[in-house]
């Protein structure tokens, strides 16, 4: 209660000294010397949704892909194809395009949660599991088109194995000999991985299983290492 | 018809201890230069935060809005820590809408510019072709939404 009634103070001081306004004070924080000048009105409200907006509703992974705009396949096929060409001319050492991939796909990633949030309506993740369907159902669909299953929980519930059967990126590819070891869809991986980081999670992500070497499916693991949460620079000394 | 006066409008990007401004004004009442405005961000930045630890609710995410006599100030928070916020008349309707769509418009047309570096301030000009036309020109768009 005193940290309360200090913070609101703090509060007051700082909006009054600057903004000439009044406004009438909640009495949760009881008995506080305010100028007659100085009422402010604080209200909160739980995180249900105002009266004013009708609840946002999360919309389907298929729902989602029908409202966006999409792009041809082949183009995006081989335009992937283009890039990790590129990257083996140029780099030439299959793991530097194989790191270079997931660097790519992390500045991806850290873009593209904004958009998945906003045009997808979820709300916040209770666990991890969520999280991972989330992906696999919703994010994969909106963005890939295909959507993803989630299997082979571990036993804390931090580790799982996402698998596509179907992936637009390898349409039409074959890896030669010289480029074994070569993971070609890399950048999935960094996305997903700079995705997470940027809603405070930190994971790990791993190929389990490629087609292109000879598997039935695509498999990723994707682990969690640690939530982040956000840090504010002040300590409640109470 | 409706007509709606905004004193200011603020975008503001946040990310850890970073504090990073955006603003535009769409005012026809009081303009803010910069300096004001990066005060009235910081400011609301900490309040924001404070505001957390103080919610007598559970599972509070921050001030959702703060209504005053002369003006209303409604704020977003994306679930990446990107804040929201705009200044407008008191009791203006649809401001809760008007901020989802400016998050869309960033997601589209700052995001999504390969040369837009996060984290700094925002110098898209389709982004701010297509706020000002959602500002002033869709209103009765919004309205209808």
């Amino acid at each position: 209660m005193p940290t309360r009634v200090l913070l609101a103070r703090v509060i007051i001081e700082l909006f009054t000294s600057r903004v000439r306004v009044t406004h009438e004070l909640r009495a949760f924080c009881s008995p506080l010397s305010i100028g007659e000048e100085t009422r402010l009105f604080l209200s909160f409200r739980s995180p249900i949704a105002s009266p004013a907006m009708p609840p946002l509703v999360p919309k389907s992974g298929d729902a989602v892909f029908a409202s966006v705009e999409r792009v041809n396949a082949e183009l995006f096929t081989l335009t992937y194809g283009a890039i990790v060409r590129q990257l083996l001319t140029d780099l030439e050492e299959v793991e530097e395009v194989n790191k270079q991939l997931d660097q790519m796909g992390y500045n991806i990633g850290v873009r593209l949660i904004d958009e998945f949030l906003a045009k997808s309506n979820v709300s916040r993740c209770v666990d991890f599991r969520e999280t991972a369907d989330v992906i696999a159902k919703v994010g994969f669909k909106m963005f890939l088109g295909v959507a993803a299953t989630v299997t082979n929980w571990d036993a804390e519930g931090t580790t799982c194995s996402l698998v596509l059967e179907d992936n637009p990126l390898v349409d039409f590819v074959e890896l030669p000999d010289t480029c074994q070891g070569l993971r070609y869809c890399n950048i999935l991986s960094g996305v997903i991985r700079g995705a997470l980081e940027m809603v405070s999670m930190k994971t790990e992500i791993t190929w389990i299983r490629d087609m292109l070497n000879g598997d039935d499916a695509y498999e990723l693991r994707v682990k969690l290492l640690k939530q982040v949460p956000e840090e504010y620079p002040y300590k409640d000394d109470d | 018809m409706y007509v709606w006066h905004f004193h200011c409008l603020f975008i503001c990007c946040f990310n850890m201890l970073l504090v990073n401004l955006n603003w535009k004004d769409y005012g026809s009442a009081g303009r803010m230069d910069t300096n004001d405005s990066l005060r009235l961000a910081s400011l609301w930045h900490s309040m924001h935060a404070i505001s957390q630890q103080l919610s007598p609710t559970t599972g509070c995410n921050g001030i959702d809005l703060l209504r005053a006599d002369t003006f209303d100030l409604h704020c977003f928070q994306s679930l990446t820590g990107t804040k929201f916020f705009v200044i407008c008349e008191p009791s203006a309707p649809y401001m809760e809408l008007l901020l989802k769509v400016i998050y869309e418009l960033y997601t589209d047309y700052v995001l999504k510019n390969p040369f837009y570096e996060m984290e700094m301030p925002i110098r898209c000009e389709l982004f701010d072709l297509n706020l000002s036309q959602v500002v002033q020109k869709d209103r009765v768009a919004l309205l209808a939404r």
